[in-house]
């Protein structure tokens, strides 16, 4: 066989296997579909599968929703928009899925909404974005309800809620009562998620300096870093040079390990930092950064603290199953998937898609988090206090929660006392 | 007074002292008829498959970009490491147009040809003042540089999220319908920028564009003004990727500089054309139909396509005949067709 005729079979067998049908396609009876798509190169989206499949096997072994077996069709975006908007008109269009749950970054959930609306009017389904953080996803809801309505956010909190919930509330408290400081210094990631937090939403809340402000906390430095800053260490010296007592880092996407290195390291060591997301807040954290994470903290879900009766079942088959650590994405998915369960039940129906619509708009179930249910107007989930992240700090090689005060399991320490 | 005359293996016109000649001989046109009819009738196969026909108007937007990118290698003699660069311009050009000026497509169009014009004109004096490395280096960083800024300027580019809700390039009334046409019309996009390339190849531009790509002294003192000539090689193929980029915008209607200017995009962009073969410009549609159709039939095989793709793709350069690609094989097998190649300068 010459070059060419070997190319063009190969060419054809690969076109063969894209036209084939998904394994899970024979089930019994007619099955629910849920359509999953996540870049599976990606840790977040990896985990976020397994927990939709332990979800989707947990509801088959249940007797399925309304009597009908759960299908689960997992698709790879590879993280690539193109990629992204075919495999959703590939669920919707050729697979019927009565739902897509998009585990990715918030720019293909962005593209999804916009994908599922031109769908919608002729194949009606409901889409649940479970990673992507910000306010793009909701504010089409906001925006436009009868074009986005089927589009459902699920993410531990959605930038308004930041200034309102995070910012006015949780970390003042933390700050004030639990660490016991006031002086603060504000670093924030260059991207777009953190931008209401430093401009403020007009209407919504002023910034998080303001916001801090009005509750009693000093802002004594204010800093914006870029992605690519490896480099802190002048950071940490102005930092020191003001007088803060606490760095709060509104970071997730930065390069954490250098930072912390560096920071152990710095003339600023001993003023702790609290990260409201990423890389810290996982296990493997301590040994990337050689300990020297030591007195840090950071709202973390890795934590095993029984937030409800699912919380500690939930990890421990993650990792008994699946083999992989439930990551940030991975509770949101799970909870995700019970709420349309209870949403269905309720509606008792799988058809009228605006009898379901309205039946997620009102669902509550419990949830590994807390509670899972969505706003009736906006479609982001109900936060805090109905769904918690607990704050943890890094004590001796662990996790340990130390806020809110009905999840905590130790208090917060210093960092130079923790080095002792 | 217009003369029609037949010869053996062409038509010729003449109208004064104007001449104009077409080829009737099968060997000029029979294979690119059969191509383009595949090309044409192919959606028809797949109405059903709606992430196929989408696969397929990716497939054709990558061609569409890498059409240019040949041209602009050959032309200049350089390799542009970035050409996704001029994909982002044109595409938030679009977008912001769209979004705040209530531009509708076509005129977008327009200004979208305006900007990848006017900055392309504006760097086009790196192919005088370098090459080889530090031209591939320039190039390499200019679309990173772009992704910075559309973090730093966020209220304008919104960073990662990217812009959204562009209005579409048409409505028919169904999606089916709808897709079906964007194909047809990224075909038609690639069909032409081919067309436009196959004019240049075939013309005294590419007779000077062979001179300048084999040896750029030797071009000059042929007469030809290579200064002049690089500049257009640079700036035609950068308003041609801009336009894909409009065409990503209002097909897509979501545009993220995170999606389309880091180095994995160009990587697809490079790895199609020396798939396809970077001594013609044709390679570049069997190239992206090529990477397409591995990359969704690979997909079948889970998490192992994820180092099992990039492999294939290098496996095909080190199988394929070096600097002719997947055209290579496909003109040994017809010698007789008569495309004009382009010799890829060695050192």
């Amino acid at each position: 066989m010459n070059k060419a005729r070997l190319f063009f079979t190969v060419v054809t067998i690969m076109l063969c296997i894209a036209l084939g049908i998904s394994p899970a396609s024979a089930q019994k009876g007619k099955p629910i579909k849920i359509g999953f798509m996540g870049d599976l190169s990606a840790p977040f989206s990896l985990s976020a599968q397994a927990a939709a499949k332990l979800a989707v096997s947990e509801m088959n072994a249940a007797g399925g929703i309304l009597g009908r077996p759960v299908e689960l069709i997992t698709e790879d975006t590879k993280g690539e928009i193109p990629k992204g908007i075919e495999i959703y008109k590939k669920l919707v269009m050729h697979n019927n899925v009565d739902a897509v749950v998009l585990a990715e970054k918030v720019e293909m959930s962005v593209a999804g909404m916009q994908i599922g609306a031109e769908l919608f009017r002729e194949f009606p389904h409901i889409m649940f974005s479970t990673l992507g953080s910000g306010d793009a996803i909701w504010h089409h809801v906001r925006d436009d309800y009868e074009r986005f309505k089927f589009g459902f956010q699920t993410y531990y909190f959605v930038s308004s809620h930041y200034l309102e919930i995070m910012g006015g509330q949780i970390i003042p408290d933390f700050f004030k009562n639990y660490v016991g400081v006031t002086k603060v210094a504000l670093i924030y990631e260059d991207m777009d998620w953190t931008k209401p937090l430093r401009q403020g939403l007009p209407g919504v809340s002023p910034s998080l300096r303001e916001v801090y402000e009005s509750k009693g906390l000093e802002v004594v430095y204010e800093k914006t870093i870029s992605l690519d800053q490896k480099v802190f260490s002048t950071l940490f010296e102005d930092v020191a040079k003001e007088g803060a007592c606490m760095m709060d880092c509104v970071v997730g996407y930065i390069d954490q390990p250098a930072f912390i290195k560096q920071w152990a390291q710095s003339s600023a060591r001993d003023i702790p930092w609290f990260f409201w997301g990423g890389l810290a807040g996982m296990p493997m954290a301590w040994n990337m950064t050689e300990g020297m994470i030591a007195g840090g903290s950071i709202g973390s879900s890795f934590v095993r603290v029984a937030i409800t009766e699912k919380t500690i079942p939930f990890m421990d088959n993650m990792v008994e199953k699946y083999k992989t650590g439930p990551i940030f994405g991975s509770h949101t998915t799970y909870d995700t998937l019970y709420g349309y369960k209870k949403a269905l039940e309720q509606a008792d129906d799988t058809k009228d898609i605006n009898n379901i619509i309205k039946s997620l708009e009102n669902v509550r179930e419990t949830a590994v988090l807390g509670k899972i249910g969505w706003d009736s107007r906006y479609h982001y989930n109900i936060p805090y206090p109905d769904y918690v992240t607990p704050i943890v700090q890094w004590q001796d090689g662990k996790m340990v929660p130390v806020y809110p005060s009905d999840v905590a399991q130790g208090t917060f320490q210093q960092p130079a006392d923790l080095r002792k | 007074m217009v003369k029609f005359e037949l010869k053996r293996d062409r038509v010729l016109l003449r109208w004064g002292i104007e001449k104009y000649e077409w080829c009737i001989e099968p060997r000029y046109w029979r294979n690119p008829v059969i191509g383009v009819a595949i090309l044409l009738v192919l959606p028809l196969f797949f109405y059903s498959y709606p992430h196929l026909l989408t696969m397929l108007t990716t497939a054709n937007l990558l061609a569409a970009i890498a059409i240019p990118l040949s041209l602009q290698i050959l032309g200049t003699a350089r390799v542009n490491f970035g050409p996704q660069f001029y994909l982002g311009i044109g595409g938030y050009t679009a977008a912001l147009l769209n979004l705040h000026l209530g531009w509708s497509p076509l005129f977008t169009l327009a200004g979208t040809i305006i900007v990848c014009g006017s900055i392309s004109l504006l760097l086009s004096p790196i192919t005088w003042i370098a090459r080889g490395l530090y031209f591939s280096l320039i190039t390499l960083i200019l679309p990173l540089a772009f992704l910075d800024l559309t973090y730093q300027f966020g209220d304008i580019f919104r960073g990662e999220v990217g812009l959204f809700g562009m209005s579409p390039l048409l409505d028919l009334g169904r999606v089916r319908w709808n897709y079906l046409s964007y194909y047809y019309l990224s075909l038609f996009l690639m069909l032409l920028y081919m067309l436009t390339a196959d004019k240049i190849g075939r013309s005294r531009f590419g007779v000077s564009l062979a001179a300048i790509n084999e040896n750029e002294d030797v071009a000059r003192m042929m007469g030809i003004n290579v200064s002049k000539y690089k500049v257009f090689y640079y700036v035609l193929p950068s308003i041609l990727t801009g336009v894909v980029g409009w065409f990503i915008v209002h097909t897509f209607r979501s545009f993220a500089g995170v999606t389309y200017l880091p180095l994995e995009f160009m990587l697809k962009i490079l790895f199609i054309v020396i798939i396809g073969g970077r001594a013609f410009v044709y390679g570049a549609v069997p190239g992206a139909y090529a990477v397409c159709v591995l990359e969704e039939g690979l997909r079948g095989f889970g998490h192992v396509s994820h180092w099992i793709f990039p492999l294939v793709l290098i496996a095909l350069i080190y199988v394929l005949p070096r600097g002719e690609g997947l055209w290579g094989l496909y003109h040994k097998r017809h010698p007789r067709d008569y495309f004009p190649k382009l010799h890829v300068r060695r050192e």
